[in-house]
């Protein structure tokens, strides 16, 4: 069964922020990537692994201009328990 | 309502969250919690100042002064068990009502603490988990625990934000959230522009 993906106001912001943080030419590929990849975690949510405080976190890495990117979603279901919220994206240190 | 100090109810909370505790199992979570707020806030969430004591990170005098005043307040009751030739101690939380002031990230980063750490045995924690931490790592008995290590395992500005995860997930409670895709697309645009 695959989720509808939503997205909270407060990871909105962070996409912006992280986003923002990129050279110009970088950003589409970084919000396709970001696209793909939760899609494929909306598909099988089994993908994400507990990790900070037990919080469901799924890895997003992609490459934009040869330089290897490494970003991580929390996420929550919501209420109707079809849709899948992110609740934060972040930077992963590597 | 008597208020207790801030730490009486860091151990009342763990207790309450995982009783049947024993000492040593509530000296490290306490420990943990700090370790993790350190590293997630930046600032600890208790007053305890941690040396190398003989089992491990521990500020004694402060830790008897906080679980006295839970017992002797009757927040919490001792018993001593029997394991094999010694003598354990056990805290169970009272149904006297108590009054946290800790704000949410602090109360989730005790409340993962004892639940994950709950079937752990004491001597596993220690090993497995306590003696891994930043500050313990090079430590020697009887030196004051740097728990400043943990800051360096903090992300950038950009990196994990305990509070942010909070208020997004409340958010998500609330049904404050739209498609992704429509929030993509915008960010697409405005960015394009």
């Amino acid at each position: 069964m695959s989720y509808e993906l939503a997205i909270a106001p407060e990871a909105e912001e962070d996409l912006n922020r992280l986003i923002d943080s990129l050279p110009k030419r970088r950003r589409e590929t970084a919000l396709d990537a970001v696209i793909t990849e939760l899609e494929k975690l909306s598909a099988n949510p089994s993908l994400a692994v507990p990790s900070t405080l037990g919080r469901p976190t799924y890895r997003i890495s992609f490459v934009a201009d040869n330089v290897h990117y490494h970003w991580a979603a929390a996420f929550k279901y919501a209420q109707d328990e079809r849709t899948i919220v992110i609740t934060h994206i972040f930077r992963v240190p590597l | 309502m008597t208020q207790l100090s801030r730490n009486a109810q860091i151990l009342r909370y763990l207790i309450q969250v995982a009783p049947g505790l024993g000492r040593i199992k509530l000296a490290k979570f306490a420990y943990l919690a700090d370790c993790e707020a350190h590293r997630y806030l930046s600032r600890p969430i208790s007053e305890f100042r941690y040396t190398y004591d003989r089992h491990g990170p521990f500020d004694r005098r402060r830790f008897y002064l906080a679980k006295d005043e839970l017992v002797k307040g009757e927040y919490a009751t001792e018993t001593v068990v029997k394991a094999g030739p010694y003598d354990g101690y056990e805290f169970q939380p009272t149904t006297k009502p108590v009054e946290y002031d800790f704000d949410q990230a602090e109360a989730e980063i005790l409340q993962y603490v004892a639940e994950t750490y709950l079937t752990h045995t004491a001597v596993r924690l220690c090993d497995e988990v306590v003696y891994q931490t930043p500050p313990m790592k090079g430590a020697k008995v009887g030196e004051k625990l740097p728990m400043e290590k943990m800051h360096e395992e903090k992300g950038t500005e950009l990196g994990f934000n305990l509070e942010r995860l909070l208020a997004g997930e409340a958010s998500a409670e609330a049904g404050r959230f739209r498609p992704l895709k429509e929030a993509v697309d915008e960010l697409r645009a405005r960015h394009r522009s």
